[in-house]
């Protein structure tokens, strides 16, 4: 009878190269030259969703309490960022999970997002970018070149921060819309 | 029936596509460097034999009657002072006292001596100023004072409050 596959595929990034690597039938990919990044990409077909190259987001390491402390998505300094490749012409949704606080373990420091604080488009240096609000995300086709976005955010320490260094974590989420 | 199967497959592909996600974190990272703080502080007093019909004035380099605040933060960094000044010190029942600042009746200093190098300010206007490479700095305040001679006598007293902010340079 007829049977329906699901398939998964093991993939790795090679990030010198910006080539997929795929081996359906091999479960070891360890003859591939040092990945950067690995991810698990499930589908029934060759589309798929990497995102490679991230760099953490840092508001310096001088924050004064009571000065809040802005990080904008086209400053080289001190932004995130995130390569994303996909099939070109695709839409896709983007989304974030956003800290409300950075924490040192003890404290908490305020941070923001609710602005435009976040930027995409094709240009490894960050040139020519759509901003766009990190709350709330937005839908975007992907480029057949590789495709950025950038994010920052603001910092506000009240008056009686604790010093210390303060860490959170930000999550990008790449779907397809299926448009 | 084979029509009905790619067509399953086709519709099964493209539910497929549609979920298709990748997800992936980065860190947010911030180093918040020390709040201003008040190690230590002294009143400004004008002593407990204030006469009524004269006038007492007390400079901020009166090294026992001036008052005093020492600042610590974040060395190097830039601080706005503001204070927040009386008219009046209150006395007895409704009586009080007029409490006059002039243009040099603030000082600031990097010094712990709060004299050496110390410049003066209006405290009434504040002022801008860093502390130094330790992250301390030294404020001193003085003021006038000119009871009347049908002063009732009693202790007076008014609150200085000085307000301390990075400015972020």
């Amino acid at each position: 009878m007829y049977e329906y596959h699901h398939k998964t595929y093991n993939c790795k990034f090679d990030a010198g190269y910006h080539r997929f690597f795929r081996d359906s039938n091999r479960s070891d990919l360890s003859h591939i030259a040092a990945p950067v990044h690995e991810s698990r990409i499930v589908s029934t077909g060759d589309i798929g969703i990497s995102i490679t190259h991230s760099f953490s987001m840092d508001f310096g390491n001088d924050l004064l309490p009571g000065v809040d402390r802005i990080i904008y998505p086209i400053d080289p300094g001190g932004r995130g960022a995130f390569q994303i490749e996909g099939e070109g012409g695709l839409e896709v949704s983007v989304s974030f999970i956003l800290p409300d606080y950075l924490s040192d373990g003890g404290s908490q420091l305020p941070v923001s997002f609710s602005g435009d604080y976040a930027g995409y488009g094709t240009n490894p240096m960050g040139n020519s970018l759509t901003l766009f609000n990190p709350q709330t995300g937005l839908q975007m086709t992907l480029s057949s070149m590789p495709n950025y976005i950038f994010i920052g955010g603001r910092a506000m320490p009240p008056s009686s921060q604790p010093s210390g260094n303060y860490t959170g974590t930000i999550t990008i989420q790449v779907e397809y819309t299926g448009n | 029936m084979r029509g009905i199967f790619y067509s399953l497959m086709a519709v099964l592909l493209f539910v497929s596509f549609g979920i298709a996600q990748e997800q992936e974190s980065i860190d947010a990272k911030a180093t918040v460097l020390a709040p201003i703080s008040f190690p230590d502080k002294r009143d400004l007093d004008f002593g407990s034999e204030v006469l009524p019909g004269r006038t007492y004035t007390v400079l901020p380099g009166n090294a026992t009657q001036a008052g005093r605040f020492e600042l610590l933060g974040a060395d190097d960094k830039e601080v706005s002072l503001t204070f927040s000044l009386p008219e009046d010190l209150d006395g007895p029942g409704e009586n009080t006292i007029s409490i006059i600042f002039s243009a040099t009746s603030a000082t600031h200093a990097t010094n712990s001596d709060y004299v050496t190098g110390a410049t003066s300010f209006n405290p009434a206007s504040g002022a801008t100023t860093s502390l130094n490479g330790s992250g301390s700095l030294y404020i001193a305040i003085g003021g006038e004072i000119s009871p009347p001679s049908n002063q009732v006598a009693g202790d007076y007293s008014g609150t200085i409050t000085l307000t301390v902010e990075y400015t972020g340079n």
